[in-house]
């Protein structure tokens, strides 16, 4: 008896003719551990410029994963390489959920980076990511000195961040988690006695949960200087001081910076759950996430740099 | 792999081993990726893997790297998605026994592929908490269609099936997809995980027990019910609840395989797959 493992390799990759885009499974080693990656590359010519998507922490990571993927395939489709990767501690990384940090993260992204450039031919390199994935992509970026940046929705403080995420384990299941281990019932006492509580099915520890909420991305950024592109989700189009903060920030170092709102009645859901049963799973981000692709694949696109000469179109 | 004009993205994890046979992971909707929440399915395969147990697990069209649209049609819910997977992973292992196992909606498309392909010698089925995958959607909407046309025609009948109904709340009747009846009738094995409510417990175990009369009463031997802990009617509850899932599906996945290499006959003489309509 034989494995055909010739029919397996032959199911790695696929081209998909009405994109112009092939995808490819890789599985490299990033964060000291194997993972399974995807590249996704154009038909035609690549472009030398490729991207890496910074994937979010915990639950976020699964609800950004459509568009993460979405985002992917349109940049590869306008020319460009693209990876996206299971960081280590997520889906089929070789980690535990229990090593998760913002510093793994960032560790990883790195790794990823290095993963691209090893695959391609490509001469620069940008990253992607929205929410926690943002403040990663960013702090990578900040270390590769990477030639570009998109940041959905970044998150500026940690703490706030990690308040919001408790808040979340309220409503869902943290009661069962620490019903059996003690008698905490406010989040944060949970995981002062426990060391962990659950967040949307995803443990969140206290050891990332001390280390993100000291997290300020306006004091981590020390050396990006390329370009970058803040997309603000929103409810209306009143100016967040924070992000002006943000945008201040990435001058100063000498970057270029576009500030972008998308506004959205569902803006207040970017980072939960796409897909709700009561809603007979209905798609609740749908233009939402339309309006995203749309901006940053415009944005990328016109950042094309082929023979060292900047392409001045705009892409759909 | 291709399916239609779309692709499917699936992990197959092998032991390192000839693989026992095949556990098909399902999970359920809400646009749960291939490795499941919180990698509670990539766990599972690993630790089937030591079992020399290889695994598949796959990403439902448009979510995580399938190409396509979501869909959510309750109905043969990504059935032919998961029957062509399947069948793939067979071919290409050439083992000929699997178990499949399926969580909340996942449980549906599970027991019909394993009704609809030969060598199922077993379903696990985990059910957070509603028991609709579990059942035949024809009793349910009926009944409800039968007291809808019976509370506008004769009022005072409908008002006697109230009382009654609402004592012995039998509005829902437990009636199993066949395919679970099938599994269990050939000498598969079946387990039940169930983190509901008291009532639907209860609905729960008196379904497996006209279960047992239908079959045959050796079929008690091969069916388990076990409880989960579970909040919420959705998702996987909390984290001890994914710990007792995996715990179990791998324990019973171990003693339902059979315990050394099966292989299957080639592909094109392979037996003709069960066909349903």
């Amino acid at each position: 008896m034989a494995i055909d493992y010739s029919l397996l390799e032959s199911m790695g990759s696929y081209g998909d003719a009405r994109r112009g885009i092939e995808e490819r499974f890789l599985t490299p080693v990033i964060g000291g551990g194997r993972t399974v990656a995807v590249l996704s590359t154009p038909l035609s010519p690549a472009t030398p410029m490729g991207w890496v998507i910074c994937h979010s922490f915990g639950a976020e990571q699964m609800s950004l994963q459509p568009l993460e993927v979405e985002m992917a395939r349109r940049l590869s489709a306008n020319g460009f390489p693209v990876l996206r990767f299971h960081a280590q501690g997520y889906g089929d990384s070789d980690g535990s959920p229990s090593n998760v940090t913002l510093k793994s993260h960032v560790r990883d992204s790195l790794d990823a980076a290095q993963v691209l450039a090893d695959q391609t031919n490509i001469s620069t390199i940008g990253l992607i990511g929205g929410r926690f994935g943002a403040s990663v992509a960013a702090l990578a970026a900040d270390r590769l000195t990477s030639s570009a940046l998109v940041l959905w929705e970044p998150m500026l403080d940690g703490r706030r961040y990690m308040q919001s995420l408790a808040r979340l384990a309220m409503g869902t299941n943290v009661t069962s988690d620490v019903r059996f281990r003690g008698s905490a019932q406010d989040p944060h006492e949970a995981l002062l006695e426990n060391g962990f509580i659950g967040v949307h099915g995803f443990p969140l520890g206290l050891g990332v949960f001390e280390e993100v909420s000291s997290f300020n991305l306006l004091e981590s950024l020390s050396a990006f200087a390329g370009e970058s592109l803040i997309i603000q989700i929103a409810r209306s189009r009143k100016p967040r001081t924070d992000l002006d903060q943000l945008v201040a920030r990435l001058k100063e170092l000498g970057g270029s910076v576009s500030l972008e709102v998308v506004i959205d009645p569902q803006a207040n859901t970017f980072g939960q759950q796409r897909y709700h049963e009561e809603r007979e799973q209905a798609d609740t981000q749908a233009t939402l996430s339309e309006a995203l692709l749309s901006v940053t694949t415009s944005w990328c696109g016109s950042r094309k740099v082929w023979n060292g000469q900047r392409e001045d179109r705009h892409c759909k | 792999m291709p399916f239609g004009d779309e692709h499917l993205a699936a992990i197959l994890t092998l032991p390192e081993s000839i693989p026992r046979g095949l556990v098909v992971l399902l999970q359920g909707a809400a646009a749960t990726p291939r490795s499941a929440r919180n990698q509670a399915w990539t766990i599972a395969a690993r630790r089937l893997a030591a079992a020399d147990i290889a695994s598949v697990r796959m990403d439902y069209p448009g979510v995580g790297d399938s190409t396509g649209v979501p869909s959510f049609e309750i109905k043969a819910w990504n059935r032919e998605q998961a029957l062509k997977v399947t069948r793939v992973a067979l071919d290409a292992l050439q083992v000929e026994k699997f178990a499949v196992v399926g969580q909340c909606i996942g449980v549906r498309t599970a027991l019909e592929v394993g009704g609809r392909i030969e060598g199922c010698v077993g379903a696990a089925c985990i059910l957070v908490w509603p028991l609709g995958p579990l059942m035949e959607v024809w009793s349910k909407r009926r009944f409800r269609d039968v007291r809808r046309i019976l509370a506008q025609r004769i009022p005072a009948l409908h008002r006697i099936m109230r009382r009654v109904m609402g004592a012995t709340r039998t509005g829902q009747s437990l009636r199993f997809l066949p395919e679970l009846t099938q599994i269990l009738r050939s000498g598969g094995h079946v387990l039940f995980m169930h983190g509901g409510p008291e009532e639907s417990d209860r609905r729960l175990r008196d379904g497996a027990v006209n279960l047992m009369d239908e079959v045959g009463s050796d079929a008690g031997q091969r069916l388990q019910i076990l409880p989960l802990q579970a909040e919420a009617p959705y998702g996987t509850g909390p984290l001890v609840a994914q710990d007792q899932a995996i715990d179990a599906i791998v324990a019973w996945a171990d003693k339902t395989l059979p315990p050394v290499p099966q292989t299957a006959p080639p592909p094109a003489s392979r037996p003709q797959e069960r066909q349903h309509t």
